[in-house]
Parts: structure tokens; sequence; C-alpha cells
């Protein structure tokens, strides 16, 4: 995650200059029962990430979306089960994220007892709320809101125990697996292992980092570079690849993270809430900026391709993503499809879930 | 001057190198002295990059084939392992063993595809 005071203080005024709605709210709004009005959600309105709006932030380019609400008139992600592996921290008993979890998993314990962290930073919750927060009218929907999820926790990084969290994940029925996270030193037994869920149809999401690195000459070997895994990087309100997004040969997509304003999550900071909300939402929610949250939106779309597909194999899941890509940046140079660090290009959810339906 | 020699040895002796393989390649890792870990049974290496990692006295091992490879562990008296898949077996160590010592010895083994300590690595969130 990246935080920036000063371009905090600078949209905060954008906001005000721009006659965007203020005022905040600490009570949690009234839930929605099992509707599928997304409209509904109050919070909705900021999510630029899903849905381009006018009477939000003009600054923000109308296509820096990834134009998924055509994709929700097809699937919302029923019947897919997503694993989430975090360093251990979620809030399960978050309004937006309590009714899509079904089950819970500590790797390195190998018990259910994950920590609830209510008041200690909650990363975790943040990114498996951009996955399938659901549609109750608590305050904003994730990518899948119908998809069901796995979070498993896993707190200490020996390789043993990242083995136990994604054999958990398969042995519990998920068919895909966000991982925001990585060691830039990947050892062997976990690519290995890596390789052999992708065998057996299971897909894999990594974010890219965060240090605007180029990962082919810097000292990296990471998760999200090996073949065996989608890799992701992030997009900025502009529309393109953002500064800090790490880049490589073996990433494969890019989607919003956000870079001025951010994106519009679950709060990560616990019950003291973030400073990143601008006035408009309640404690419960803050703009997030990073790859972290890149791939899990990646992660929800993939859930709505398996949803209306259920038989993809992950490459086909991949070449999909790729295929329906938009080629974002004006500076951008692609060569055979492929930008040094735009990578394939911005994930369209629409055309995706279009292809993975036709497929 | 002798006893220059002998601290001099001394620390050497304190931060010598290390090696297992890994991908195919020897990599060499050099002993950190003070450095903690919430776990366990962790000591601190880095390698030639500068990265730093820990090692819990456990090793990881792929086995190409499990019944062969229980009599390797046999033959060199590893007593106390599980399986965390079908074929990549944890091995927890007795005290006085060395987890490279034992990673080179297993890696060697025909009937393992490849071995190395149990690294503890640090993931950063993204």
């Amino acid at each position: 995650m990246i935080n920036n005071f000063y371009k905090s203080l600078i949209i905060t005024f954008i906001l005000i200059s721009t006659g965007c709605h203020l005022g905040r709210s600490d009570s949690t709004p009234e839930l929605v029962n099992d509707s599928d009005d997304i409209q509904a959600e109050p919070y909705y309105k900021y999510a630029w990430h899903f849905a381009y709006n006018p009477d939000f932030l003009q600054q923000i380019d109308q296509d820096a979306n990834i134009h998924i609400e055509d994709a929700w008139e097809i699937t919302k992600g029923e019947g897919v089960t997503v694993a989430v592996i975090d360093a251990g921290d979620f809030d399960i008993n978050h309004d937006d994220l309590r009714e899509n979890v079904i089950d819970v998993y500590n790797a390195d314990n190998n018990n259910s007892n994950i920590l609830d962290l209510t008041d200690e930073p909650s990363h975790g919750s943040t990114v498996a709320g951009f996955i399938a927060s659901p549609i109750n009218g608590a305050g904003l929907i994730g990518a899948a809101p119908k998809a069901k999820l796995i979070l498993i926790q896993q707190v200490y990084d020996t390789d043993s125990g990242t083995i136990e969290a994604f054999r958990y994940a398969k042995e519990h029925g998920a068919t895909i697996i966000n991982n925001s996270w990585g060691t830039n030193n990947v050892s062997q037994v976990i690519a290995d292992y890596l390789q052999e869920l992708k065998d057996e149809g299971i897909t894999i999401i990594f974010a890219s980092g965060n240090e605007g690195a180029d990962m082919d000459v810097a000292d990296i070997n990471d998760e999200s570079e090996l073949d065996s895994v989608i890799g992701v990087g992030a997009t900025n309100e502009s529309n393109d690849v953002t500064a800090y997004s790490n880049y490589g040969t073996n990433i494969d997509l890019i989607a919003p993270g956000g870079e001025s304003i951010g994106l519009l999550g679950i709060d990560d900071t616990g019950v003291d809430g973030s400073t990143n909300q601008f006035g408009i939402v309640d404690n419960n929610y803050a703009f997030e900026i990073g790859t972290s949250f890149a791939a899990p939106i990646t992660t929800g779309v993939a859930a709505l391709m398996l949803s209306v597909n259920p038989s993809l194999t992950p490459d086909q899941v991949r070449d999909i993503m790729i295929q329906s890509a938009d080629k974002v940046g004006d500076n951008a140079n692609y060569i055979n499809g492929f930008d040094s660090k735009r990578a394939y290009g911005k994930l369209n959810a629409t055309r995706a879930v279009k292809m993975a339906r036709d497929y | 001057m002798r006893i220059l020699l002998l601290l001099i040895l001394f620390c050497d002796l304190s931060f010598s190198d290390v090696y297992y393989y890994e991908y195919g390649k020897k990599v060499k890792l050099t002993k950190l002295k003070d450095q903690r870990s919430d776990l366990k049974d962790v000591e601190y290496y880095q390698y030639e990059s500068g990265r730093k990692v820990g090692v819990k006295k456990e090793v990881l091992a792929k086995c190409k084939n499990m019944s062969a490879c229980k009599d390797i562990f046999k033959e060199q008296n590893l007593t106390n392992y599980r399986n965390l898949t079908a074929s990549i077996v944890l091995i927890t160590l007795k005290e006085g063993d060395d987890p490279f010592e034992i990673s080179q010895k297993l890696y060697k083994e025909d009937d393992i595809e490849y071995s190395h300590p149990n690294f503890v690595k640090k993931r950063q969130k993204r």
C-alpha cells in the first residue's frame, strides 16, 4: 500500500471544488436484503475502478475503469469459490465481507483460529472485499459479489506454511487463489507446487509489487513472475500504468490499483479507521493504493469468467484476459501485444467474460 | 599476533559460507549474527546479493518415488518427517543436524528431485 498525505490534501480539495458530496457518516448504512441493486450500495458511486461516474472526480479518465457493469448482467460470480492467502489480518465481521466468507484457515497453526484483528491492520479484508464484497447495501461491492471466499491466514513466512496454505485452498474447493503479497525470492518448492496446482486447474493470481522495479534486471525472482501464475500490475486514475507498479516480461496484465485518489475498499486499518477517507465514507472504508488491490480485481474477474465457463483452464483464463485487454498508455509501445511496463494491457471485464462464455 | 590470528579464524568460522542447491544451481549463503525471529529454531543468513533469509531446522524434499525416498530417509537417520503434498516432504531435523548438509545429501539422491532448507522469507503486502 502507498500512502501520500499531500495527494490526500489535493484530492480533498478536488472533491470540494468539483461539488462532490461531502459529509462524513460514522453510522453503518442500513443493509439491503439480497438485492441485485448495485446502485443501492451507498459508496458504489466512488468505485471508479468498476465504472465511470461523471459526478465523481471529473479528473478520472472515463476509461480508467475495467468496464464491468455489462459483465454483471451475465454473472456476478455465482458458484465460484475464491481463496485469499494473506498475512493474517482479516476483519471477518466486516459488514461488507461476512456473508460471502464460507471458510477460514490458519496455515501457521493448522486450525480455523484466524485472528480477527479488528484493531489491527487488516490488509486481507481489503483484498477480499475487492473480490467479493456482497450486494447488501452496506457500502460497496467486489468484482464478483456472489462468489464465495475462503480466507487463509499465514503470519509466519515459512515455505512449508505457504504450501499448507495453498493446499488447504485446493482441498476446500477454491478454483482461484489470490495473493496480494510476494517475496521477490520464491523458493523452488513453492514454484514447483504452484505449477502443480495450475496443472490441476487452479488459477493463481499474484500482485507484482509496488517498487516501480524492472523485475527482469533487478535481483528479483518473484512469485508474480512464475509461468504458473497470472502476475498483475496496477493502473491509475488516468488510465495508464502507475509509476510504482513493478513490471517485467513475465507480468501478464495491469488493472486498477490507483495512484492519486486510490480505490475505495474495505478499510485496512481496523476500528480506528484510515485517514484515506477524504470525508466522504465512514470508518469502515478507505481509499487504497497498490498492486495488492489490482490483483483481487483481476481475481474477481477470473471468478466471473469461471462462473460462466467452469471448464476453463488457468491458461485459458490467462489467454482470454490477455486477448481481451485494452492497450492503454499514450506513450506505450506494444510489440506483439506486449509493452514492457504495461504487460499485455489493462483488464477489460466485460470483454473477458463474454469471451469466456463463448469459448 | 597469535591472538589476532585466532580471532580471525574464529570470525571466519562464525560467519562461514554454507550452500545448498536450488533450481539446479549452487547457492551460497553467509550466516548472520544477532538476527532474531518470533519462530523457534530459525537462523538468519545472507545471499551474495545481500538479501537476508531465515532458515528453520527443517528440510523440504521433493520425492520422485515416495517409497525410495523413505528408504533414503531411513539411511540418513531422518525419522521425523511428514508429507505436505503427495511428493513434497517436510523433514524436521534432530539437534545438531545441519539443514544445509542434509539438503546437499538429499539433493544428490537420484530418487529426490531436489531438496533445500525450509526457508523463512519476508512476504511483503503489496
